[in-house]
């Protein structure tokens, strides 16, 4: 026999039947173990996608949304300072303005007091200043003032 | 940057308008006046038919009480002028020839006060002082006083023009704000509909107020009685400047208070 046709003759070779048993079901556990270990890592790879993806979409929102949001609020900052400033300056043009009607009331008092001989007695500034005595509730000049017409007339 | 720019001029315009310096000018010259015309009446109530004043107490007095009023005016005079000058006017506009005519009569004030303080000075005869106190008395409630009201009301008016203005400018900011929050699902739309609308008519009424104002104190003198009777045909008196400024100025501050009411209710919304 030669070698060819030793060779020829393997080709009908047969593995024991233990063998081919053990052998196969190594080989399917083995398949088994993979099929196991694959889907885990494969879904913890999505996840991590998912994940990455989710927080990429909430950055990208985040950053459409908060230069809005951020912007508003500080207009609305903003407003409530400008509100405190208006308010003033509300507040002092009125208070101006009053003061100019208070200080010519005033000087009209005093130059009519200054010109004249009046009686020493019975004049406005004195019955003025003691009628703001006997009312401590009123402060203000028009107040003394219309106390003191009630009082002369 | 620009808002930076008006922040800057807000803070410059509340800084002249808040001006410590002229307004503690003319307290302390009312202070002064307080007390001189204080002395005089102490001086002449204690008084008895025993005792009469001295005549060098009576002058002494008197003339205190009458520099001090001089003095006062001049304060006066002083801090309207800074207000007219912080203006900003286009020039050869109404009011740039208004505010001219307002310092050519604050000017002649101050020159006639100026003459009377000299006569003061000089007078060595109670009865003279006397008629310089009856002569400035007058002078001022038939010359100086009528003037400065209108000078007084020409800047309130046009204080008030701006601040309306400015509400507008705010209105206008605040809508957009929220137009972007509404867009970005922040809020409901239509969530501030209500209080902008409030907002809104405090404002145009105060704009309406503020213009009505402004058209009498920018008449020629010729028309100025005309436009104040024009303006409100069927009320027996028409409101003055004064009066129109106030009520826009209430509105304008009615209208601010809903506009942090909005930022409130706004900043609770975005958990702030």
């Amino acid at each position: 026999m030669d070698n060819l046709e030793k060779i020829k003759s393997l080709k009908s070779i047969m593995p024991d039947a233990d063998f081919a048993s053990i052998s196969k079901s190594v080989i399917l556990s083995s398949a088994k173990r993979e099929v196991i270990k694959r889907p885990f890592i494969y879904e913890f790879g999505i996840s991590l996608g998912v994940m990455a993806t989710a927080v990429t979409i909430a950055v990208l929102l985040g950053n459409v949304r908060a230069p809005s949001a951020i912007l508003a609020v500080s207009n609305f900052n903003a407003v409530e300072n400008e509100a405190t400033t208006v308010g003033n300056d509300i507040d002092v043009a009125l208070k101006e303005i009053g003061s100019f009607d208070q200080s010519a009331k005033k000087t009209a008092l005093a130059l009519n007091e200054a010109a004249g001989n009046g009686p020493a007695h019975l004049n406005e500034s004195i019955l003025s200043a003691e009628i703001e005595k006997l009312d401590i509730n009123s402060s203000s000049a028009e107040d003394v003032e219309s106390l003191l017409d009630q009082a002369i007339f | 940057m620009k808002k930076t720019i008006t922040f800057i001029l807000t803070l410059a315009i509340v800084a002249v308008m808040t001006s410590k310096t002229d307004a503690s000018v003319i307290e302390s010259a009312v202070k002064n006046l307080d007390s001189s015309l204080s002395q005089l009446v102490t001086a002449k109530d204690e008084v008895s038919s025993e005792k009469s004043l001295s005549p060098e107490e009576d002058l002494a007095f008197r003339k205190k009480v009458v520099n001090d009023a001089l003095v006062l005016s001049f304060g006066e005079i002083e801090e309207i002028k800074s207000k007219l000058e912080s203006f900003k006017f286009e020039e050869k506009s109404r009011e740039s020839d208004l505010r001219k005519g307002f310092f050519a009569d604050l000017g002649e004030f101050e020159a006639s006060y100026r003459d009377l303080q000299g006569r003061l000075d000089k007078e060595t005869d109670v009865e003279k002082i006397k008629d310089v106190a009856r002569y400035a008395k007058e002078y001022r409630e038939e010359t100086y006083s009528p003037v400065i009201t209108n000078i007084l009301d020409f800047i309130l008016t046009f204080q008030t023009n701006k601040l309306a203005e400015n509400a507008g400018i705010r209105y206008e900011k605040i809508e957009t704000d929220i137009k972007k929050l509404e867009k970005a699902g922040f809020i409901e739309i239509g969530y501030f509909g209500r209080q902008m609308g409030e907002a809104r008519k405090f404002i145009s009424d105060a704009k309406e107020s503020a213009d009505k104002a402004r058209s009498i104190v920018t008449k020629e003198d010729s028309n100025k009685e005309e436009a104040e009777n024009s303006e409100d045909i069927d009320a027996k008196t028409p409101p003055t400047p004064r009066e129109l400024c106030e009520d826009a100025l209430v509105n304008l501050k009615s209208g601010y208070n809903t506009f942090v009411d909005i930022s409130g209710s706004v900043k609770k919304i975005l958990k702030l």
